[in-house]
């Protein structure tokens, strides 16, 4: 179990290697950012304290995966395996613990780690049989992985704008067509294999402009029944309606070019920083959508010749 | 045709392919056998471009890339994603127009469910499907038995028969010798990065007892079983 541990501590050091920076670098790196999106978790959100504890349960169950779990529970005794998810997941959730810690929130520390081991009880379907139906299958691409693992999320968020609708709240109805967004931009945060691209007849450039249109045109049709909905109810707004449509639609192109300009490289994190600096400040997108195109360019030519 | 010459490849400072020269011909079938990393995935990675390498592959009917079907060892499939739904990504990818995948499903796969949950027998036959059906002029077939049934054995068979037929350009790599046998016209021995021998169907064998001649009962007494 000991050595187990030891490989994860390992393979943690790997992947800052593999990112490109030295570990010594990489750590203070990731703690100041889990610093500051803590504080501003704390600093904007109402009862952060009780949304915090469920981020860090969320964080306990959704990383990790299940072929490493079974890959444990196939070579470890059942107390052993038990050991190490329970480990884990205390392990994951510390750092939460700390901020919770350091904002002198004890009862909700105690919480954190309550939840971590019952979420360690709690047995992840890796395999659902269970085939959702999907709008997209013609051209089958992120969407459609992507919205089979997030269509209870579309039920909330057109919930939302059911709600806005019904109570006059435009802003309500305005923060659910930019909540699709963030959906579907988290579809491009796995980088493709090689063959997936490789398969393609067409150059690196065709290729990205394949991909853009598919999004702009996915993303549309899961936006059309807030935007109809927009337009009757707020036709006065409709510049608003129009301006996130496209702000929306200039984001998710950014998150398609940077899956491409760092193919191979397992950014999610980098994502995540340079999506959070362009939602707080959406000009920067003039430097860093071109930017990752021309780098998706290069990288495309590697596999599309 | 394709033509390999001098194809070198390197990983850092190991040299895992060395001087490969090669002529693939319409019509006919290469097997390329070795023993386990002798090279093979990476000589056809490389032929494919999905590799860098020193040396020259060329073609003479053009771009090989988009005319080549190309079956890994061990296929990997995107998540939640239908069989139906990847062969219409490969048909998508080369523009191919397919209106009944049911009808050419010869494996008979349940292409409604998720690609992720088959077998690993029916992952090979469902991206052997998808290759066919992309109308390639060559195949690259990385291990395509590994795996697959008996009765579907059978069908790859006549499959690589009617390719041959077609005139199109098969280069497949296998540890069962047998299959061989059946389909290849040419094989091609590769060993520690080069190819060591080259021979046609007449001497086929020559090969097989080469590489069955590589120490084996020396290696077992050292596991020292007990």
């Amino acid at each position: 179990m000991r050595y187990y541990f030891l490989l994860q501590y390992k393979r943690i050091h790997r992947s800052f290697k593999d990112f490109g920076t030295e570990p010594f670098i990489g750590y203070p790196i990731i703690v100041v950012l889990f610093y500051l999106m803590s504080s501003s978790i704390f600093e904007n959100v109402l009862y952060a304290n009780y949304i915090y504890v469920l981020i860090s349960t969320l964080f306990a169950y959704a990383v990790g995966n299940s072929e490493h779990a079974r890959f444990i529970k196939q070579h470890f005794s059942i107390v052993n395996y038990r050991k190490i998810v329970v480990m884990n997941n205390m392990l994951k959730v510390t750092p939460f613990a700390i901020f919770l810690l350091y904002k002198t929130y004890y009862t909700e520390v105690f919480l954190v780690y309550a939840l971590a081991f019952f979420v360690s009880l709690a047995k992840k379907r890796s395999r659902v049989s269970l085939t959702i139906p999907t709008p997209f299958g013609k051209k089958p691409s992120e969407f459609v992985i992507g919205f089979r693992k997030t269509f209870w999320l579309f039920l909330l968020i057109y919930g939302l704008a059911a709600i806005a609708t019904y109570k006059g709240n435009f802003n309500l109805g305005v923060f659910s067509l930019v909540s699709i967004f963030f959906v579907c931009s988290s579809y491009y945060m796995k980088p493709d294999p090689d063959f997936y691209i490789w398969i393609h007849a067409m150059n690196s450039r065709d290729f990205l402009k394949h991909k853009i249109v598919i999004a702009i045109k996915y993303s549309f049709m899961l936006t059309a029944p807030i935007l109809f909905v927009l337009s009757v109810f707020y036709l006065d707004q409709i510049h608003i309606t129009l301006f996130f449509l496209i702000m929306g639609w200039l984001y998710l192109v950014m998150y398609l070019l940077m899956k491409y300009a760092f193919q191979n490289q397992g950014l999610e994190l980098f994502q995540g920083v340079v999506g959070v600096l362009c939602l707080l400040f959406p000009p920067i997108m003039v430097i860093t959508i071109p930017y990752f195109y021309t780098k998706a360019i290069n990288n495309l030519d590697l596999l599309l010749k | 045709m394709i033509s390999i010459k001098s194809l070198h490849k390197y990983y850092v400072n190991n040299q895992v392919l060395k001087d490969i020269n090669l002529k693939f011909n319409p019509g006919e079938i290469h097997g390329v056998v070795g023993e386990n990393g002798a090279g093979k995935t990476t000589l056809f990675r490389s032929i494919s471009g999905m590799e860098n390498f020193k040396g020259t592959v060329e073609y003479t009917k053009g771009e090989i890339k988009n005319t080549m079907g190309f079956l890994p060892t061990d296929p990997y499939f995107l998540s939640k994603i239908t069989g139906k739904e990847y062969l219409q990504l490969l048909c998508n990818a080369r523009n191919v127009e397919v209106f009944d995948f049911e009808e050419k499903n010869i494996f008979d796969l349940p292409l409604h469910h998720y690609a992720e949950t088959y077998s690993t027998g029916m992952k090979k036959k469902l991206a052997l499907t998808g290759v066919l059906m992309q109308n390639n002029d060559i195949f690259i077939l990385d291990e395509p038995f590994n795996g697959v049934d008996i009765y579907s054995n059978t069908i790859i068979n006549q499959v690589l028969t009617k390719l041959k037929e077609l005139n199109k350009i098969v280069i497949l790599s296998s540890h069962i010798f047998s299959t061989l046998y059946e389909t290849c016209d040419y094989l091609h021995y590769l060993k520690n990065g080069s190819i060591v021998k080259s021979v046609d169907k007449l001497q086929f064998k020559s090969i097989e007892e080469e590489m069955q001649a590589s120490g084996i009962e020396v290696k077992i007494d050292k596991l020292d079983l007990k």
